[in-house]
């Protein structure tokens, strides 16, 4: 990893020149996760036409960088590749996206009262699995980077950089938001999270104001979960991927009118199971980023901590 | 308008009477979250009543729960838009009046995504409750004019194509997350019409086209129904302008029934009853 030390103006200057090759985007929106940027709330699949076969849609080719990001919703591409990319199926439009796409975030300097990264052993200055890291200081930016092609364009924009070893680097407290504040219990739910499962009393408590709307998942940046449709029009039609939701009726009914999710506690129990503790099982990664997304629009203003803590105390 | 710490304690104390006196199974109303503001919570002893609570942040409909536990006798908080949502899910057959302990009080009414007096409240003519088994006394918000009638006045001055520019940008934003079918006490349908996919109603996709099409039929199914609680609009997370469409079809059932949901207990739903003189010749004498 390189560590560079670039003026504000120095910066702009090279988002510039680079924009010669890829394309820059800022990030400004955090209300939205930056996971609809590597996987679409909608995307074709193919287009298909009667009598003749079928086309791909097209791939995304041109390499995108994006600045700007939060790190805990850099940590996305990291989780999600988890899930599209691993064997037997990887994923080869979601593969696509991650190549071409450079993601640079920027340390955070605050905690807003949904903020929980630094509670599930994240930091608001962990690089994440991003290509780089800005962080803020009193000139313009320290900028961490583990991408080969973008040290070589800082080089080559006549920046010298320093070694560093990993990114555990003297940064993090510099311009970066830190608080003394208790971990979530998340280790209890990764080792006995599946002694829950038959709680009834648990799920119908935390979930006794749940509506069971999309909100949480639609704007989880480790939620992955899609439908397939055929959209046909006459003889010809399209194979569309869009967002699915675990909180939903439809998500798990099957053709013979059988649900085995029928109420909220089973769809509650499977979301956070699924997040901290079959995720965990599978791929020794929990599947949240602590962004706080999910309480912070919840519509009944459910707060996924207090659920954690009430579900890793009755683990038995 | 009374202090909020004075309106929470007497809530809190009619709502321990509501379990002593009532015999009431569970108390729906609001207590403070992780982050300060006020959630909805259900409460199952008189005991868990010391932490609830009622401020501006009590957004919430919570005529929604009280369908989900109508096999029960519930307490419920309501001011004047969750009694209305009450009566409309009474007159529907959807709740037993006996088993529904009613805790009435004046609406100084909520804030919405913004941080300002939610347009539903500015607009609001009912703060307070229709039917009630106790109240808090005192006045609540008193609106002279209403802004969201203006607003859909304003909208259909517009020609066609600015109204729907306006449309679609609204449209555009929607994510389908359902969130505002979720919120809504009147939806209260065992399976909605876009959870069935075999035939397939109407496509996940969320662009504008699929968007505008649930908007509007949500909209047209609570025609006659809706109370303008605005619980849907501060549901979205994508901050979609359903207040409008909302003001816009409560306006129409006013001016073509002079009806207005959740005013009267008994009442027969606008689209769900006709009178022989109806001025349509398709109902009317003309038609019969």
């Amino acid at each position: 990893m390189k560590l560079f030390t670039i003026t504000q103006q120095d910066w702009n200057r090279f988002l510039q020149t680079i924009s010669e090759f890829v394309s820059v985007v800022a990030v400004e929106d955090h209300a939205h996760p930056f996971k609809e940027k590597l996987y679409p709330p909608h995307d074709t699949l193919f287009f298909y036409r009667k009598d003749t076969p079928k086309e791909k849609a097209s791939i995304q080719e041109k390499k995108t960088l994006y600045y700007g990001i939060k790190p805990c919703d850099a940590k996305t591409g990291k989780l999600l590749a988890l899930n599209f990319l691993s064997d037997p199926h990887p994923d080869p439009y979601f593969k696509a996206m991650t190549e071409n796409t450079i993601v640079i975030s920027t340390a955070c300097d605050h905690f807003d009262p949904y903020c929980f990264c630094d509670q599930i052993g994240d930091s608001p200055s962990a690089l994440n699995g991003a290509d780089g890291i800005l962080y803020t200081i009193t000139s313009g930016y320290h900028l961490l980077v583990n991408h080969t092609w973008l040290s070589q364009q800082l080089q080559q924009f006549g920046l010298t950089p320093t070694e560093v070893e990993n990114e555990k680097s003297p940064f993090d407290k510099g311009n970066v938001a830190y608080r003394e504040i208790e971990p979530l219990p998340i280790q209890v739910l990764r080792e006995k999270g599946l002694s829950t499962i038959l709680n009834t009393a648990l799920w119908e408590k935390v979930t006794a104001t749940c509506l069971a709307c999309g909100v949480c998942t639609f704007l989880c940046p480790a939620c992955y979960c899609f439908d397939i449709q055929d959209l046909s029009y006459g003889r010809v039609g399209k194979r569309e991927r869009t967002y699915d939701s675990c909180m939903f009726t439809l998500y798990t009914s099957e053709a013979s009118g059988h649900n085995p999710r029928p109420s909220i506690k089973e769809r509650w129990r499977q979301r956070l199971l699924h997040k901290f503790t079959y995720y965990p099982m599978q791929y020794n990664e929990i599947g949240c980023t602590g962004c706080g997304r999910c309480s912070r629009e919840c519509p009944s203003k459910i707060d996924i901590r207090e659920v954690i803590r009430d579900a890793a105390q009755s683990c038995e | 308008m009374i202090p909020i710490d004075t309106l929470t304690e007497q809530l809190k104390e009619l709502a321990k009477k509501a379990f002593s006196a009532d015999g009431i199974e569970l108390l729906i109303g609001y207590q403070k979250g992780e982050d300060g503001k006020s959630k909805p919570a259900v409460f199952r002893s008189s005991e868990e009543v010391e932490k609830l609570v009622w401020d501006n942040q009590s957004g919430f409909n919570l005529a929604n729960l009280a369908h989900r536990f109508r096999d029960k006798k519930v307490g419920i908080l309501a001011q004047g838009c969750i009694s209305r949502s009450l009566v409309v899910l009474l007159n529907e057959g959807q709740l037993n009046r006996n088993q529904l302990v009613i805790i009435g009080f004046p609406c100084q009414g909520v804030l919405g995504r913004d941080g300002q007096l939610h347009s539903a409240c500015t607009s609001c003519q009912y703060p307070d409750p229709i039917v009630k088994d106790y109240q808090v006394e005192g006045t609540g918000i008193s609106n002279q004019k209403d802004p969201l009638l203006e607003l859909v006045n304003n909208i259909e001055s517009q020609s066609m194509e600015e109204k729907y520019a306006f449309f679609a940008k609204e449209m555009s934003k929607c994510i389908r997350c359902y969130a505002c079918r979720q919120s809504c006490p009147m939806c209260y349908c065992d399976v909605c019409f876009v959870d069935i996919n075999k035939p397939l109603w109407l496509a996940r996709t969320p662009d504008q086209q699929n968007n505008s099409v649930w908007n509007l039929t949500r909209i047209n199914h609570l025609t006659g129904r809706c109370v303008a609680c605005g619980a849907c609009d501060r549901a979205c997370p994508e901050n979609v302008n359903l207040m409008y469409l909302i003001a816009k079809m409560n306006k129409e059932v006013k001016e073509l029934f002079g009806y207005s949901a959740g005013l009267h207990l008994g009442d027969k739903p606008a689209l769900n009853t006709f009178q022989p003189n109806d001025p349509d010749f398709f109902w009317g004498k003309e038609g019969a």
